[in-house]
């Protein structure tokens, strides 16, 4: 055993020896422990400690983009607050036009009569009279459920061009009217008889006004 | 001649060197110059992994305190202003293509001279009728310029009935019926 050892520690010996028999060989020899060296150094200190700090940058720069990311965030949610402050009687103006969760139905009545009393024109009456239905506002308008529609019927009597006018401004009133159905007709027979001046024609309306609901009952 | 012979004890002979003790020598004679550069770039390595760490724990501090103060804007801020965008936009999609019967009534009007004639005009569905009992000059006025009208298309007399009296007075019971081109309103 002990023999057999030795054998190959002078095997090894004579194998090293004959690589540095030459100077050549020697040199070629020196060279390649250098290289094998520096690869070691390489591996084992150099690229550890540069991997655990360009790991570590890398992080960095993910975590920088979150930073941004919740930044420009932040901004955009501060300017619209600050945006909604100084337009506070527009955006309430907006909400009463187009109200959440409820139909502001005295407010549409009211602006009905406003209108009328504007354009010189009798109110005879005005009713709300049902829901529209969901389905047919997403057809016609392409918007969420959430958007409920009730329709208001109206009759009117007045002169035939301020009955015009009443449709008119009730189209470009900032309520969302839509129209769905006006007729005007000039009275006759015994109603014309009857009527008093300025009130010869009737209009009889039909329109639709909007709001929104959060949930989608 | 005598040979002196000297014995230096300062100087001792040294035992041969074993492979280790000339791998230690060739470290820090030879490959000292990459021992050196190495222990450079692993101490460079240490400050800027310190630098890196640094940033990340004031980058971490920094992403807490917007988060806390986002979190406040989610849970007040942030429904209230969807809600108005998503409201703003169904509103502008409502007005684009809401109804407007005003102009078409107006120019109907505009085709008749008689501030008493006894027309009555219905706007609804996209379709205008007129219907009533009056001169056929009127009538035939009025047809010819709805039909000459860009506002409209398929302009059709339903009905025109003429009765004995009627004959007389060159009056007739008739229906218009035509479709607008555009009843929509202008857009914003």
């Amino acid at each position: 055993m002990a023999e057999n050892i030795e054998t190959k520690t002078q095997a090894r010996q004579s194998r090293l020896n004959e690589l540095l028999s030459t100077s050549q060989r020697k040199t070629y020899f020196v060279a390649a422990v250098t290289v094998l060296f520096v690869l070691i150094m390489l591996l084992v200190g150099v690229l550890p400690s540069y991997s655990a700090f360009s790991a570590q940058a890398v992080e960095n720069g993910k975590r920088q983009d979150a930073i941004d990311q919740l930044d420009a965030k932040r901004t955009t949610i501060e300017n619209l607050v600050k945006e909604e402050e100084t337009k506070k009687n527009l955006v309430d103006e907006f909400n009463l036009a187009f109200p959440t969760p409820t139909p502001e139905q005295i407010n549409v009545l009211t602006v009905a009569q406003n209108t009328a009393d504007k354009n010189g024109i009798f109110l005879l009456n005005s009713t709300i009279t049902n829901i529209v239905n969901t389905n047919d506002i997403i057809k016609k308008f392409l918007v969420t459920p959430q958007v409920k529609a009730q329709t208001v019927s109206a009759t009117l009597e007045g002169e035939r061009e301020s009955l015009t006018n009443y449709i008119a401004d009730l189209e470009s009133n900032v309520n969302l009217f839509d129209v769905t159905s006006a007729v005007i007709s000039r009275k006759t027979g015994k109603e014309l008889e009857i009527s008093l001046p300025g009130r010869e024609f009737k209009l009889t309306i039909q329109f639709n006004y909007f709001y929104y609901v959060q949930s989608t009952q | 001649m005598a040979k002196s012979v000297t014995f230096n004890l300062l100087k001792p002979l040294q035992p041969p060197k074993t492979a280790w003790d000339k791998i230690y020598d060739w470290i820090v004679d030879k490959a000292r110059i990459v021992v050196l550069v190495t222990i450079i770039l692993i101490a460079a390595a240490f400050v800027a992994k310190v630098v890196v760490d640094t940033d990340a724990k004031n980058k971490n501090k920094q992403i807490d305190s917007l988060t806390q103060r986002l979190s406040f804007y989610t849970a007040e801020v942030e429904p209230r202003l969807r809600l108005l965008a998503i409201k703003t936009d169904s509103y502008q999609k409502i007005w684009n293509k809401s109804s407007s019967y005003s102009t078409i009534i107006k120019e109907i009007y505009s085709y008749v001279d008689n501030p008493g004639a006894d027309l009555t005009i219905k706007a609804s569905d996209g379709k205008v009728s007129i219907f009533g009992t009056e001169d056929l000059t009127l009538l035939r006025n009025l047809e010819e310029k709805l039909r000459n009208s860009p506002s409209f298309t398929s302009v059709n007399f339903g009905s025109l009935s003429i009765d004995g009296s009627d004959v007389q007075d060159a009056k007739g019971e008739y229906s218009v019926s035509a479709v607008i081109k555009d009843s929509k309103r202008p857009q914003i």
